[in-house]
């Protein structure tokens, strides 16, 4: 386990490292970091003190590592728009982000599993093929149209729900709802399946036999094995929760991550940009481990399996 | 979930001789935009660029609207129906074109993975899982931002969408066709790496590359449309569905077909080809058949 552990960290070091210098690369072939990082009005004085800070002068390796050194202290340049540090820029947007992605994680988890269990169990009747259509429909409509869709509705047809802004737990609804419905449809997908697999495996049908509720039969025994294959899913729902986010503030004003970006890159505020894709390599990087550790603490068979060496 | 390689063509002719209504339908409406593309030019029935302020805003037919504008007018006055029209021929072009670009890239990085290993192989696999740590959208947006949008810059970056699913496939595919007699057999009598990689082990795992490719073309219509709503993709006065729906966004208040309309063709044909990918991987993985 803990080889499988310290392997799974080298290649999280090893991405982190790639996604770094790749910005690096892309950041000195687009043109001359003093005039990208720094804002227009600076004075020749400040644009000299970066130069030296950054070791623009000096040869490339070097400039390399002044620049992983910064990047580790967190120095990520200055934006254009108000000549702000970007990593602050940047942070004082992290919260409303995290309020929004927050429930849409719980929303997709609370309508995707239940919904996946009840199709399983009532495979192959009228609510299997009705939860099934609606799931279907729930990812494929991109989610900048529901988005637009729930508007319609809620703000201008039925004036229940504000249509922009970030004030109020209303304000939370429509956006939330727009984020997690993809999301919820392919969990409930994907446990309707693991759970198909499953409920045929003679340890269910013994349980069964055994005398055991229906309850704790699908709760205790089936249901635990079938969720080992969703973790991983969840992890690369991560991705899509991130991109949904990107397009969902935009449709509703929501002053988050996913805004900034629109308008930094619209404005090429590339210290912004810079942050925010570093940001956001972290914290993919950081969930995709833990959700590989997860699944080896999950199943058994791959933590012994591993102590004994295989893959 | 890969699909068998040793799938013949008999076996999927005739499994596709039952083919649901939904499908029909699906396939009927991709095969419409597809023709929409093609003629768009013959179909538009009024310039789309012409602006008529004094006919601004005006309704779809069937909610009150005129003849002369079926599908209403936009902000600009502009004929909706043309601009859907030529929005259509723009989406659809950049999606296939992105789409090719993208299996070629992938396929091609995952054959020399698969026939070369060693470092080539390693360093494949590494922008793979580099690709797998950043959601595809931000690349996209952060290449936008650092060299500017010009059309062809954009089209490049949609088309690097989904390369790393077709290098895994292929990657994997080749290691175990690499194996097999027919593999080993070019091999020995003499014919060099081309030959045996490119003539023999790719027509062999191309079925499950073309699944791919039915799978990503929907998402990189998506891609494009996203980032065009965003305002981050096609430009105006050039149109896409995706900026229509960015413009119509601001109105709603009063004129929601603006957005709705292209929307809905969005929806559709992400719909359509999502059905259509399911219903293939049933049919041609028969073990996971009624599972999904």
């Amino acid at each position: 386990m803990t080889e499988f552990i310290i392997g799974k960290f080298i290649r999280m070091f090893v991405a982190l490292l790639v996604i770094v210098t790749l910005t690096f690369i892309v950041l000195r072939t687009s043109g001359d970091p003093a005039q990208t990082f720094l804002p227009p009005d600076a004075s020749p004085k400040t644009v000299e003190d970066f130069r030296e800070k950054w070791g623009l002068d000096r040869p490339l390796p070097d400039q390399y590592l002044a620049y992983l050194k910064n990047v580790m202290g967190g120095d990520l340049g200055h934006s254009f728009v108000d000549g702000r540090p970007a990593s602050q820029v940047v942070g004082e947007r992290i919260p409303k982000t995290l309020l929004l992605l927050g429930t849409s994680f719980f929303l997709m988890l609370a309508m995707g599993f239940p919904l996946g269990i009840i199709s399983a169990l009532k495979h192959n009747t009228w609510v299997d093929r009705l939860v099934m259509s609606i799931a279907v429909f729930g990812y494929s409509l991109p989610n900048f149209f529901l988005g637009i869709l729930l508007i319609l509705f809620f703000s201008m047809y039925l004036r229940w729900l504000p249509s922009t802004g970030s004030g109020t737990w209303q304000h939370l609804i429509m956006p939330v709802v727009t984020i997690g419905t993809a999301g919820a449809a392919v969990i409930a997908r994907f446990v309707r399946s693991a759970m198909l697999e499953v409920i045929s495996k003679p340890y269910v049908r013994s349980a069964k036999a055994r005398g055991l509720s229906r309850f704790t039969v699908v709760v205790r025994h089936a249901l635990p094995n079938a969720a080992i294959p969703t973790v991983t899913v969840i992890g690369f729902l991560l991705g899509s929760l991130i991109a949904g986010a990107v397009v969902t503030e935009a449709v509703f004003a929501w002053p988050g991550i996913g805004r900034l970006t629109v308008t930094a890159v619209a404005s090429r505020d590339l210290a912004v940009v810079q942050t925010i894709v570093l940001l956001i390599a972290v914290t993919m990087v950081c969930v995709n481990l833990i959700v590989d550790l997860l699944y080896g603490w999950l199943d058994p068979r791959i933590r012994d399996g591993l102590q004994k060496g295989r893959n | 979930m890969l699909v068998q390689t040793s799938l013949g063509l008999r076996t999927i002719v005739q499994r596709l001789h039952i083919i649901p209504p939904a499908i029909w339908l699906s396939a009927l409406w991709l095969a419409a935009l597809f023709a929409i593309s093609l003629a768009a030019d013959l179909l538009t029935p009024t310039d789309a660029l012409i602006s008529n302020l004094r006919m601004r805003l005006h309704p779809p037919v069937l909610f009150g609207g005129a003849f002369d504008h079926i599908l209403g007018t936009d902000q600009l006055g502009r004929d909706m129906l043309s601009r859907l029209i030529i929005s259509i021929k723009t989406s659809m072009s950049i999606a296939f074109l992105g789409t090719v670009i993208g299996a070629v890239l992938g396929t091609t990085l995952g054959l020399v993975a698969g026939a070369v290993r060693g470092i080539a192989d390693d360093f494949i696999m590494m922008l793979v899982d580099v690709q797998a740590a950043l959601p595809f959208i931000i690349v996209a947006m952060a290449s936008i931002a650092f060299f500017g949008n010009t059309f062809w810059l954009f089209v490049a970056v949609v088309g690097v969408f989904g390369w790393e699913r077709y290098a895994r496939i292929a990657r994997g595919m080749t290691l175990a066709a690499r194996e097999e007699g027919y593999a080993v057999a070019t091999s020995h009598i003499g014919g060099g790496p081309v030959r045996v990689y490119v003539l023999h082990i790719l027509p062999n795992i191309a079925s499950a590359l073309i699944v791919a490719f039915t799978l990503n073309f929907p998402e990189t219509l998506l891609l494009e449309t996203t980032l065009s709503f965003l305002g981050l993709g096609v430009q105006p006065p050039q149109t896409s569905l995706g900026t229509m729906l960015g413009e119509g966004r601001e109105y709603l208040v009063n004129a929601w077909w603006i957005a709705v309309i292209p929307g809905v063709v969005v929806a559709l044909a992400s719909l359509s080809t999502s059905l259509i990918g399911d219903w293939l991987r049933d049919v041609l993985d028969p073990k996971i058949k009624g599972k999904r």
